[in-house]
């Protein structure tokens, strides 16, 4: 990933350079792999250099790029459906007293239902169709969402909904204008967790219900013994998924946080 | 000494009690509060803190109720259907840290429907009324307090206001400062010729800014004395005639 963090700016001097402990972590990775999985059977554990020649593989047939189409879409696709049904949820029930103490015992629950239900009744209810994991990636990424913004209603100031209420503000604006800013920062941490499960239940969603993408792939290669598809497989959605992380989320926080005065770092 | 029969009454309280349930237990901030002010007038609440000035203001505002008394502003109740928007200046900035200047400003009018480019053009003349042209794009944090008072002046001018509350809104300035505030206070003033209940604890910021001073007096919150100023502007509270003021009216807060 990109988010390589300033080096501690008091010494300078002192210590490796974190490049270089970056690829010495990657290196002794590597080197561990190699060494489990030497004297194991491909169809077992592969070595590396056999993961690598997989991934290769699936890139120059073109295989990869349907797959993780698709993949992609459904997590999107659920994620924002979360994030638009879960902000305002969050923002109501963060700023209705009522309604929070009335919904507050919902949200534990539908959190610790097990994705792996969520993906089976889907399958019962949509097939194998798109509809079955974006329905998993929503609802597990949903409570995530809103619990984020419903704790970040906390933050919001009485001192500005009085301001709100001097000047007349509906409440729908106020909403939209104080609330919503307010708590941005915790959606931010809600959003992110909520992609990150969310991409991880996507492909037990495929594995259980659906006849195309990364995690149908995955279930395939495992049955034909392909174990270095496998992990090829799960490592280019990972990689996938960081690179969404450093180019689009990153820089959205920091376009949308830019008011924020830094941190002395 | 005043013909207030003769000028139209914008805010009137009569009998307004308010009470809080607090941890230190039953607090009665106001009590049996009746006051006017009359159009164009600057009229000043001064008092110890916890007397309950700022309670007062945001019942005139609409944002707490009275628990007892009636209070109307332009005939209306505040804060029911129907009831003008003042401008309110708290006794803090209160300015929303991911909006920039400009944004802080039309703040006021997104309450409303006016159109965005007419939002942006009155923002931008606000500012500029209270020397913050050239500031438009700047966060709150990278304002100094004095100019994040100003903001908040400019977000409650904006409006228009044919009333201006203002809680302490230069308390934090330094005297300088602060008497350019002054100025520029009474300048705009001239310019909207709105009126004005202005709170302070200060004396001599009482004295240099008001047509009246009401005196209250803390727990419960009690309107003391009331006393005209009639003093020539501009005013200077250093001079004899102003020094001779502020000493009275000291005299009349310390009794
Ligand atoms: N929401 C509240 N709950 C409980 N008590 C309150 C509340 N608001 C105000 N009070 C109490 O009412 C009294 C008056 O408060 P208020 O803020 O009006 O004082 P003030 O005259 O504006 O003081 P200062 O000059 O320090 O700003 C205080 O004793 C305060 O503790
Ligand atoms: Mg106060």
């Amino acid at each position: 990933m990109t988010d390589v963090a300033v080096p501690p700016p008091r010494k300078p001097a002192k210590g490796v350079p974190l490049v270089i402990q970056r690829i010495a972590l990657a290196g002794g990775f590597l080197l561990l792999w190699q060494i489990a999985a030497s004297g194991v059977p491909s169809y077992v554990f592969p070595r590396p250099a056999a993961t690598w020649a997989a991934i290769e593989h699936l890139f120059t047939t073109g295989v990869v790029w349907g797959h993780l189409g698709a993949t992609l879409y459904r997590i999107v696709v659920g994620f924002l459906l979360a994030a638009a049904i879960g902000v305002p949820i969050g923002l109501l029930l963060g700023s209705s007293r009522r309604l929070g103490t009335f919904f507050s015992p919902v949200l534990p629950v539908m959190n610790s239902v097990s994705s792996a239900i969520w993906s089976l009744m889907a399958v019962v209810w949509f097939g194998l169709s798109d509809a079955t994991p974006i329905f998993v990636v929503l609802t597990t990424g949903l409570p995530l969402i809103i619990t984020n913004v419903w704790q970040g209603t906390k933050n919001v100031n009485a001192d500005w909904l009085e301001l709100a209420s001097s000047v007349h503000m509906p409440k729908h604006k106020v909403l939209a204008k104080v609330y919503l800013p307010a708590v941005l920062p915790d959606f931010f941490s809600g959003a992110r967790l909520a992609f990150g499960f969310g991409s991880r239940v996507s492909l037990v969603a495929e594995a259980l219900g659906s006849s195309y993408g990364v995690g149908f792939m995955i279930v395939r290669a495992a049955d034909l013994l392909q174990m270095s598809h496998v992990i090829a497989w799960s490592v280019i959605l990972i990689a996938t998924i960081a690179l969404i992380e450093s180019v689009v989320i990153r820089p959205a926080e920091r376009h949308l946080f830019r008011w924020r005065k830094e941190a002395g770092l | 000494m005043m013909a207030a029969g003769a000028r139209e009454t914008v805010i009137s309280l009569s009998g307004v009690t308010k009470a809080f349930e607090g941890n230190a237990g039953h607090l009665v901030a106001l009590k049996d509060i009746g006051l006017d002010l009359y159009a164009g007038e600057v009229l000043a609440l001064v008092g110890p803190s916890g007397c309950g000035k700022s309670t007062l203001l945001n019942i005139v505002a609409g944002i707490q109720s009275a628990d007892h008394g009636t209070v109307t502003v332009f005939g209306k109740t505040p804060g029911k259907d129907g009831s003008t928007a003042l401008g309110y200046v708290f006794q803090e900035d209160r300015l929303l840290p991911w909006r920039t200047a400009l944004r802080n400003v039309t703040f006021s009018l997104e309450a409303g429907s006016v159109l965005r480019s007419e939002r942006d053009r009155r923002a931008r003349e606000a500012l500029a009324l209270v020397g913050l042209a050239g500031f438009e794009a700047s966060y709150p944090h990278q304002l100094s307090g004095g100019m994040r008072s100003r903001v908040a002046l400019a977000r409650s001018l904006v409006l228009d206001p044919p009333v201006l509350l203002m809680d302490e809104p230069f308390g934090r300035l330094d005297a300088m400062t602060r008497s350019q505030m002054h100025g520029e206070l009474l300048r705009l003033k001239g310019l909207f010729g709105m009126s004005i209940l202005f709170v302070t604890h200060d004396v001599d910021e009482a004295v240099a800014l008001a047509d009246r001073v009401i005196v209250l007096q803390p727990r419960p919150g009690r309107i003391s004395t009331v006393l005209d100023v009639d003093l020539p502007r501009p005013r200077d509270t250093a001079g004899p005639e102003g020094a001779a003021v502020v000493s009275r009216l000291k005299s009349l807060i310390g009794s």
